[in-house]
């Protein structure tokens, strides 16, 4: 048998080919079934499991308003502003050859390394109150701790690799001979940006602003360890999800969940289909792409 | 319209490696310069340089007079086109066209107009609406010309504009260019690695090796008065024979004459191009055929003598007439060459004659030497 | 000529300068400033203060759950991954493109939304749990629990890194073998696997690093039983919410250096990768 399955794996073997193919497809698709699919599904099973009322009446309550609201306002802030981050550190890290680039790049990839929990921690650190800065802004009148502020600071720490780790990898695979042929024709530094290397990189902006947003809307331990986890005020859904969840209201749980869900299912199809329809020119991406 | 290039002590070190080693070129207005060299010469950077892609350490670059390295190269009116055309991939042919009048705030209607009279010239009338991907390689090389003329640029410059192309291609589009210049006389300079190219296209011809200019002159110019060995090599095969110089006489080291040449005595090497190798079958020749291979209508013939073995080439109707074929004796006679002598400072062309020995011929070029 | 070396290779594209300096700041702000302000803290804790908070029983039990969970959990995912980056790579089915958008589920469904749909999945009422029940199978609220939820997390990364490299492979090196009269198991192994290896143990690394940190997916499914079931960035929150900064600052530098290490891991056998494609 188990030759069978690795001799699946050459198409020059006569023996089994077709058999244990078939086997190896069947094993990849059960366990994605499994793991993947299944959680998906029970999602919105549990969310529905007390009838249509219930969902709408789940979604209506005013904590999960309040929870949806703020985490839309996080990521409305957050996503822009690492958006305008990646096309600055693209541009200096893709464009330019210098001492200390392969640090700043180093940089830019750490928060995908390090846990979320760790990544409050960090800002617990620089701005809690016992901390210099924290101790200084908290004498006036600004917390940031335990407080929104802080919120959108783990958001953005957290998600900031997203559009610049598309970025550096495909402005570099294009190359700058486009900017230099702008620049010889007589354009501005701001006409070469906007006329030639934006529009060059599009679809690798859309990519990368869309992992950006669902990392944004999703993240979970980061913002945990910097909220107050006050209901209505300083929950965002995630968190909502967990006080619903710890108060035995899983339904309710559920029905935020599917949002949630929902979204993640969009940004999946969008993903797909941007990267089927751009695939030549995400390529570079995708190539140097470590998820 | 046509503008004059004066380049003058230009230099450029990168990371501690010369790149450019003080160039001085003049490039009369109206006139179509190619830069001739190998990869690595120096030329690129010569032409980024003056289109203002590239800045030297030392030097100037001067546009009828006045310094072009004052400005930015946007503002300089230059028209560059890229080895791999650089074209703006999501923009349609037309509006890459157009994109450096769009810049500039022309009015639209003079864009358009514009526009239309350079697909026409470029020969693209009907592709204005499609992309650079939906266009072959000379389509394409062509668009990326047509966008550089859009700004009236005084000075015309490309980057191994053939490079990219299959043989067939490049023939046709070397012939049109040639022709577009003739119609527009914009000083233009190319950069290629082929010296075919260079000499089908140019009225002068830069030969660059090492940062360094090596020769400027007219392709004929080039061709019969090289001024090392560098360019003698790069301007085609060479057969290298060592030699020694007697009273005027060339000797090969393997011990036979080859030629006279204007150098009294001396050590030195002999430069014979293939085709200057005439060979005739006679059974008493001191010759000796090693292999005839025929690729199209020349054909490579190998001699050998006395350990010395040299390359000829002969149209191969007439290989054919002769009746060559290998182990055949044959007698050689040389028809010219270049003799480079360590005891001169310049090459010396290499005169036939070894045959008929006139010592006075030999002497009388002897006394231009001082 | 002795010129200084290059601070930055010339380009005549502007704003370098803008671009480079509003990249910085954001850096500064975000990574620079609290990873100093963190250090900073723990060196405050002195080398055996250090120590004593991060060496507390509580604190080694948790690690060694979170150890032992993350690299079962990637080394079960490393054999599923390899199949599916396989099938992935090589083999044309229906609906290999809804595979192949379904990877990246783990990716895209936030964390705590994952870790209470496996909680359900896998309670004992749950539609897994329930089946495996009179197995005497339990898999929420124990180990098995957090395993299966760092595979949930843990799974793209394989599959991503893997699928790539195999899609390189030429099938003339396998047929090469073959010909030359090699069993399916010796081509495997001396012709298959090592130009895999790299790509196989960069996946692994960074499930790893991934399961080490994660929260999210984990704490509704884990019992969160100390030194049994709790993981270590649990800890860390569990030290915050009673106000023992310095415990979690004990905590976070280690798994920060675990994580460290393992992006020094990651970035040797990139260059090992590199290296075997002659590059």
């Amino acid at each position: 048998m188990a030759n069978n399955v690795l001799a699946a794996a050459f198409p020059a073997l006569p023996a089994g080919g077709v058999r244990a193919r078939r086997v190896l497809i069947g094993i990849a698709i059960a366990f994605i079934a499994l793991f993947l699919v299944l959680p998906l599904g029970v999602i919105f099973a549990q969310a529905f499991s007390l009838g249509a009322g219930a969902y709408a009446a789940a979604l209506a309550d005013p904590d999960v308003r309040a929870a949806l609201l703020l985490t839309l306002g996080i990521a409305v802030i957050a996503v822009p502003l690492n958006t305008a981050f990646g096309l600055a550190a693209s541009w200096c890290l893709a464009r330019f050859r210098f001492r200390g680039r392969g640090a700043i790049v180093a940089l830019t990839e750490l928060p995908l390394s390090v846990s979320p929990v760790v990544a409050g921690l960090l800002l617990v650190s620089l701005f809690g109150r016992s901390a210099v800065l924290g101790g200084f802004l908290e004498s006036h009148g600004i917390r940031v701790i335990f407080a929104v502020p802080g919120m959108i600071l783990a958001t953005l720490f957290v998600t900031f690799p997203f559009v610049a780790r598309e970025l550096i990898p495909l402005a570099e695979a294009q190359g700058s001979e486009e900017e230099q042929a702008a620049i010889t024709l007589g354009a501005s530094g701001w006409q070469t940006f906007l006329r030639v290397s934006l529009p060059k990189l599009r679809w690798g902006l859309l990519y990368g602003v869309l992992l950006c947003n669902a990392r944004a809307v999703g993240e979970f331990g980061a913002v945990s360890v910097v909220s107050g986890s006050v209901p209505g005020q300083t929950n965002t859904l995630p968190l909502e999800i967990q006080t619903l969840y710890d108060g035995y209201r899983v339904q309710a749980a559920f029905a935020a969940a599917s949002l949630l869900a929902g979204l993640a299912v969009v940004t999946l199809v969008l993903k797909a289909g941007l990267e089927w329809r751009h695939r030549d020119e995400l390529r570079a991406t995708r190539r140097a792409r470590i998820p | 319209m046509s503008t004059r290039i004066e380049i003058a002590g230009l230099s450029k070190a990168l990371a501690g490696q010369v790149v450019l080693d003080g160039i001085d070129l003049a490039v009369p207005a109206g006139e179509l310069t190619a830069l001739l060299g190998p990869s690595g010469s120096g030329k690129t950077t010569l032409l980024r340089m003056i289109a203002g892609l590239d800045r030297p350490d030392r030097g100037a670059v001067l546009f009828d007079g006045e310094d072009a390295l004052a400005r930015p190269a946007g503002e300089r009116g230059v028209g560059f086109v890229f080895q791999h055309y650089a074209l703006f991939r999501h923009m349609t042919v037309a509006r890459n066209i157009s994109f450096g009048l769009a810049v500039r705030k022309v009015p639209r209607a003079r864009i358009e107009e514009k526009v239309a009279a350079l697909l026409r010239l470029v020969q693209l009338e009907f592709l204005g609406g499609r992309y650079p991907a939906q266009l072959s390689g000379g389509q394409r090389q062509r668009v990326a010309l047509a966008r550089a003329l859009a700004i009236e640029p005084r000075v015309l410059l490309l980057d191994e504009p053939f490079g990219a192309l299959d043989a067939v291609v490049r023939r046709d589009l070397r012939r049109w260019l040639r022709r577009l210049h003739r119609e527009m006389h914009i000083t233009t300079v190319f950069v290629t690695h082929d010296q075919e190219e260079a000499f089908e296209l140019a009225d002068r011809v830069v030969v660059m090796n090492g940062g360094r200019i090596r020769q400027s002159g007219t392709p004929m110019q080039l061709y019969r008065e090289p001024a090392d060995s560098f360019v003698y090599r790069f301007l085609g095969e060479a057969n290298e024979v060592p030699c020694r110089i007697e009273n005027g006489f060339v000797i090969a080291d393997a011990g036979f004459p080859l030629g006279r040449a204007s150098v009294r005595t001396g050590n030195g090497t002999a430069y014979l191009r293939p085709h200057q190798l005439m060979v005739r079958p006679e059974e008493t020749g001191a010759w000796r055929i090693t292999e005839v291979v025929a690729s199209g209508h020349t054909s490579r013939i190998g001699l050998a003598r006395g350990g010395l073995s040299l390359e000829a080439s002969l149209a191969t109707g007439q290989v054919l007439a002769l009746g060559l074929e290998a182990e055949m004796a044959v007698e050689v006679e040389i028809t010219g060459g270049m003799v480079v002598a360590d005891t001169a400072a310049a090459p010396a062309p290499l005169l036939p004659g070894s045959r008929l020995a006139r010592p006075h011929l030999a002497d009388r070029p002897a006394e231009r030497e001082g | 000529m002795s010129r200084p070396a290059l601070w930055r290779e010339p380009s005549v594209l502007p704003g370098f300068a803008p671009s480079l300096g509003a990249t910085l700041l954001w850096l500064g702000l975000l990574v620079v400033a609290p990873l100093a302000v963190m250090v900073a803290t723990a060196a405050g804790l002195g080398w055996s203060g250090f120590w004593t908070l991060a060496l507390r029983p509580r604190v080694l039990g948790d690690l060694q759950v979170s150890v032992s969970t993350a690299l079962a959990a990637s080394a079960i995912d490393a054999l599923f991954g390899f199949i599916i980056a396989w099938v992935l790579a090589r083999y044309r089915f229906p609906g290999r493109r809804l595979v192949d958008a379904l990877i990246d589920l783990p990716f895209a469904l936030p964390t705590a939304v994952a870790g209470i749909a496996l909680a359900a999945l896998y309670a004992p009422h749950g539609p897994i749990g329930a089946v495996l029940a009179p197995f005497g199978i339990t898999i929420a609220y124990t180990r098995a629990g957090i395993v299966v939820a760092l595979m949930f997390v843990g799974l793209p990364f394989i599959i991503r890194t893997l699928e790539p490299v195999i899609a390189e492979l030429e099938t003339e090196q396998e047929e090469a073998a073959t010909m030359l009269g090699a069993s399916a198991a010796t081509s495997f192994m001396q012709v298959l696997l090592p130009p895999l290896l790299p790509a196989l143990l960069t996946g692994f690394a960074l499930a790893l690093a991934r399961g080490l940190g994660e929260y999210g997916s984990v704490i509704f499914i884990a019992g969160n039983k100390p030194m049994v079931s709790e993981i270590l960035p649990l800890l860390i929150v569990t030290e915050l919410e009673q106000f023992d900064f310095p415990g979690a600052v004990a905590i976070a530098t280690l798994m920060l250096s675990a994580s460290f290490l393992l992006l020094m891991a990651v970035n040797l056998l990139q260059a090992w990768v590199r290296r075997q494609n002659g590059e």
